[in-house]
């Protein structure tokens, strides 16, 4: 028991910093946003308390429903993409092979750009009328290819979510090259001499393996999906008339634009409950050590 | 594979495969490159867009004489680094604890460090000023580096944790019973082993810290003390034709990172098995 | 270790500190302890603002501290959404700068308690005439949204401007076309310049503020002020002369008058730079257009080089509409001088010197956009045309101006930008945006 209590105190020392730092730059941001919530503000005068009034009118907005569509879909559509192609690229560059730090930087790069050169960037590349994909459809009879992507409202999120794609898929490669380090190599000879092919080696060993950086990324794509903000001001800025828009954008124009920091505040804290429950979900389905670290 | 592995046309293979999808890849990195390029007396482009039709060093040398650039990137590492330190630090310390200790209420803990990862910078911009006001810590880099370090810190912990969970139980079990103290393993012993998951935390809270412009924008009043993502902000107005510029010193931006990411992926070679045993 | 965790123990006790402050959202921030405006001692102010472009400001700057040694400005000038966040931020903890840039209307409003009646600096500085010197919608719009019986200034305009369309010059000469005034011509130079590789009319409607600028143009053209009225509820945005303008900014998509994909074109940096680099033949822009011939900057692209590719026309007169095109416009951007400025006398003279003194012939020298005052003039052209231009500008144009190019509520604003880009889509009928917008207003009011 003594042994037990010394060990919780040594524990919370390692702990520390970190939730001394995390209460004044978390805990009370949130707070802040929570007391914000419950008040018609314009962010500047005085405001003006409504209670629960701000979550109705969330309930009944139109936009709000746009939102929580979108970011289901960028969390489908974005996870399972980069975290595959990104593991393929992983395993091909965890290889002695020529030219491989070449390879790495090249899909690492679009990651560490600003989201306003890669909105910019994939705006032109983009637009139907002059753009490169546009030509190339052009030149090449590919009628496909000329569609306004970003421009229609029935596209745009996809087209948004493919540009994440390309950006982030480099930084599951990372991941995935770093939790490779971390498997015992023995266990990938064994297999070796057992006979297994590349193919089954990739699928029935490395993959298995890798199961905490799975779980890694999807924690990280799911509360990067959720907190999606500038890559979709810059490129569509949540439009055509809302239907690109995620709750930060919305949360951004309706703090700065409309100037409804109460409305603003309470879609941040829905934002919140949602990433709240996304991750208790996930612990739902995958048992509770996918939180404590603890073997189930 | 192993057999195939030494063999040079399965390289050759995958080079094949390799090749054109990095070139795929790389078109809007040309373009980016392409359009910084771009000089203002000429904004045709060509090569589908991707390419000026005369291209030039103008915009370079304009920010490079309109802007002390080297002041700005000694702000932005003054920033950086002690974040990425103490980030690091403070983030292999809480992994240590959730990983290999006996924590009450591990679950909410590691639970409630994730929620910081998801506060959307313009949510918490204004508290987040108000506290370092409080603090005297307006117009202040010091303020920007904590700031930073506790929203870097749920990230650190869940890659740092991980990398810890990987290695054995028993190297940490063994260690205790040479009667060496936690501080000791996790110093000596878990810190160094975790280096490929460093190097990405590093990376992250780089680019992180590197990249962000709303919290220096509102935080820091001195000209002196801005780093270079304030830059950019001067380049791109709303009736402001010259993508060329603000290309070109955003271009300018990422050349650290990628030379960072050039550094620490060395340590992505590097597989765990022999350092345990 | 040692060091940094007496640090963490300093942050803690902070930390404490400044959660134990709670209860900040929603309060006044009038009490709170010294403010932090200018830092710099008596002799300086801070300016912030989206506008005018850094380089202008840093000559203003220069003009303004030459002639009056011993003071300096600190300015920073960025990008528009940006200045929004910093600026609600500085206002609510009190370290507001000591110049700011506004839009009239409602970023004015937001701010009005934080901000000083400037109308005693403007007399002060040119005699109790002062309002004549400028042009009348800029007075107007200055008091844009004010209480009933409040009278004060806010803030001053600094610099104005009209939205209109541009052509380019080569195009038009090359296809024996002249820029368009009717609907119909417009349709019929729009068939005439397709088939090339320039788009006959770039629509860069990606940016909500660009679209509903076009959209006034057309309704204005239909029925002069009739939005306005529908605004302050004497009328209503269902009103059939209304819906008739959106049924015509319909037919800029239907019709094959704006290029493909023209809702997700951004009016800057891509609209602007294709129009400059020759790939259109017509675009709506404004006045402002006209500092793409700035000569205070080298290598200029040859269209731009002294206005000689561009040419500045109303935008066309609609059937059934009024017989002669409007003119819409507005402020582009007003100053306003924070009500806590340590040194609000040197604020005065350097907001007045901006607007009408030594600064605002350096910004006036760069073509930036139309100045507010009257008389003010380029101490060079570059070219006749360019002269030509700014003098239709200056004299005739911008004194004509009656019609707003802002609404006032920034939820109206917002749901205008929304209902036509629902058109745009084809989501909405020109009847349905309507109805939106009205609901909105509805709601607003």
């Amino acid at each position: 028991m003594r042994y037990r209590r010394q060990e919780a105190g040594t524990a919370l020392l390692f702990l520390a910093p970190a939730l001394v730092l995390f209460a004044a730059f978390v805990v009370y941001p949130i707070v802040y946003n929570v007391q914000a919530s419950t008040l018609r503000w314009d962010g500047v005068n005085v405001g003006q308390f409504v209670g629960l009034g701000n979550y109705k009118e969330l309930l009944e907005d139109p936009v709000f429903v746009t939102t929580l569509r979108n970011s289901a879909w960028w969390i489908l559509l974005t996870i399972a993409p980069q975290a595959i192609i990104g593991f393929l690229l992983a395993v091909a560059l965890n290889r002695r092979l020529r030219g491989r730090a070449v390879y790495r930087a090249i899909f690492f790069i679009p990651a560490i750009l600003s989201p306003v050169v890669v909105g910019i960037v994939w705006q032109r590349i983009l637009d139907p009328f002059n753009g490169v994909v546009a030509s190339v459809g052009r030149l090449t009879g590919i009628d496909v290819l000329t569609q306004p992507w970003l421009s229609d409202p029935s596209t745009a999120i996809f087209a948004a979510i493919f540009v994440n794609v390309w950006m982030w898929t480099g930084f599951s490669m990372l991941f995935y090259l770093a939790g490779l380090q971390l498997i015992d190599t023995s266990v990938i000879e064994a297999a070796r001499i057992d006979g297994a092919t590349g193919l089954q080696l990739m699928a029935r060993i490395l993959w298995p393996l890798l199961r905490n950086t799975h779980l890694s990324l999807l924690l990280l794509g799911v509360i990067g999906s959720l907190k999606t903000f500038e890559l979709v001001y810059v490129l569509t800025e949540g439009g055509p008339n809302h239907a690109s828009e995620m709750l930060p954008t919305y949360t951004f124009k309706q703090a700065f634009q409309l100037q409804s920091v109460g409305y603003a505040s309470t879609i941040s804290v829905v934002l919140l409950v949602v990433a709240v429950v996304s991750s208790l979900s996930m612990v739902r389905a995958f048992g509770s050590g996918f939180l404590t670290g603890d073997e189930t | 594979m192993t057999r195939r592995r030494y063999r040079p046309d399965a390289s050759g293979r995958l080079h094949l495969v390799l090749v054109p999808l990095a070139a795929l890849w790389l078109v809007p990195i040309v373009m980016t490159l392409g359009l910084s390029l771009l000089p203002r007396s000429n904004p045709k482009t060509t090569a589908l867009g991707l390419l000026p039709e005369s291209p030039s060093l103008s915009n370079y040398v304009e920010i490079w004489q309109g802007n002390p650039i080297l002041g700005h990137l000694l702000n932005s590492v003054i920033i950086s680094v002690p974040s990425i330190a103490l980030t690091i630090l403070f983030g292999s310390m809480s992994a240590f604890a959730l990983a290999r200790l006996r924590v009450p209420l591990k679950a909410v803990i590691f639970g409630a460090l994730t929620l910081a990862l998801i506060l959307p910078m313009s949510s918490i911009i204004v508290s987040t000023f108000k506290i370092l006001q409080s603090l005297g810590l307006y117009n202040n880099l010091l303020g920007l580096v904590l700031v930073y370090t506790a929203l870097g810190l749920p990230f650190a912990v869940i890659i740092i944790r991980t990398a810890f969970l990987a290695i054995p139980n028993e190297t940490y079990e063994a260690a205790l019973i040479d009667g060496a103290n936690r501080w000791t393993i996790y110093w000596k012993l878990y810190l160094p082993l975790a280096r490929p998951a460093l190097s990405v935390v590093v990376i992250w809270q780089l680019m992180m810290t590197w990249n962000d412009f709303l919290l220096p924008l509102v935080t820091l009043s001195d000209n002196a003390l801005k780093p270079l993502t304030l830059v950019p902000l001067a380049y791109r107005g709303t009736f402001l034709s010259q993508p060329g510029a603000l290309f070109a010193i955003l271009v300018l931006i990422s050349v650290p990172i990628v030379a960072v990411f050039l550094a620490v992926q060395r340590y992505l070679v590097n597989g765990l098995a022999g350092a345990v045993k | 270790m040692v060091r940094s965790s007496k640090r963490y123990v300093g942050i803690a006790a902070g930390a404490a500190l400044a959660v134990g402050l709670s209860a900040c959202a929603g309060g006044s921030t009038d009490e709170s302890e010294g403010s932090a405006s200018g830092t710099g001692g008596a002799s300086t102010v801070t300016f912030r603002s989206w506008s005018p472009i850094e380089q202008t400001t840093a000559q203003m700057v220069k003009a303004f501290t030459d002639e009056n040694a011993g003071t300096s400005i600190d300015a920073t000038v960025f990008n528009y959404p940006e200045y929004l966040v910093d600026l609600q931020t500085r206002a609510s903890s009190n370290t507001m700068p000591d110049i700011v840039g506004l839009q009239p209307g409602a970023l004015t409003q937001q701010y009005r308690d934080k901000l000083m009646p400037l109308q005693q600096c403007a007399s002060d500085t040119w005699g109790s005439d002062w309002q004549s010197k400028f042009y009348p919608i800029g007075i107007e719009q200055a008091r844009m949204g004010n209480p009933d019986g409040d009278e004060n200034f806010y803030a001053l305009p600094l610099l104005v401007q009209t939205v209109n369309l541009w052509g380019n010059s080569e195009i038009f000469e090359d296809k024996g076309v002249t820029a368009p005034t009717t609907w119909e011509e417009l349709e019929s130079v729009v068939k005439k310049l397709s088939g090339e590789s320039y788009a006959p009319f770039m629509l860069p409607a990606k940016d909500s503020w660009l679209r509903n600028v076009v959209f006034l143009q057309i309704a204005n053209n239909i029925e002069p002020g009739l939005v306005y009225q529908a605004e302050d509820g004497t009328d209503s945005w269902t009103n059939p002369r209304i819906v008739e303008a959106f049924e015509y900014w319909s037919k800029l998509f239907t019709d094959g008058i704006a290029q493909k994909g023209a809702i997700g074109l951004d009016a800057y940096p891509s609209g602007a730079n294709q129009f400059e680099a020759g790939n259109a033949a017509m675009i709506p822009l404004g006045a402002w257009w006209i500092q793409q011939s700035d000569p205070s900057r080298e290598d200029l692209p040859p269209l731009s080089e002294g206005m000689a590719g561009y040419e500045p026309f109303l935008f066309p007169t609609i059937p059934g509409g009024a017989s002669e095109a409007q003119y819409v416009g507005g402020i582009d951007v007003a100053l306003g001088i924070s009500k806590d400025s340590a040194n609000p006398d040197l604020a005065c003279k350097v907001l007045t010197d901006w607007i009408a003194g030594a600064g605002a012939q350096k910004l006036v020298n760069t073509f930036n956009d139309l100045p507010a005052v009257t008389g003010m003039n380029p101490e060079t052209f570059t070219s006749d045309k360019q002269q030509e231009m700014w003098a239709m500008f200056t004299e005739d144009w911008m004194p004509k101006v009656q019609w707003s190019r802002y609404l006032e509520s920034p939820k109206v604003d917002t749901a205008l930008g929304d209902a036509l880009a629902g058109v745009a889509t084809g989501d909405l009928t020109p009847q349905q945006a309507a109805e939106k917008v009205q609901s909105a207003q509805d709601a607003a009011s």
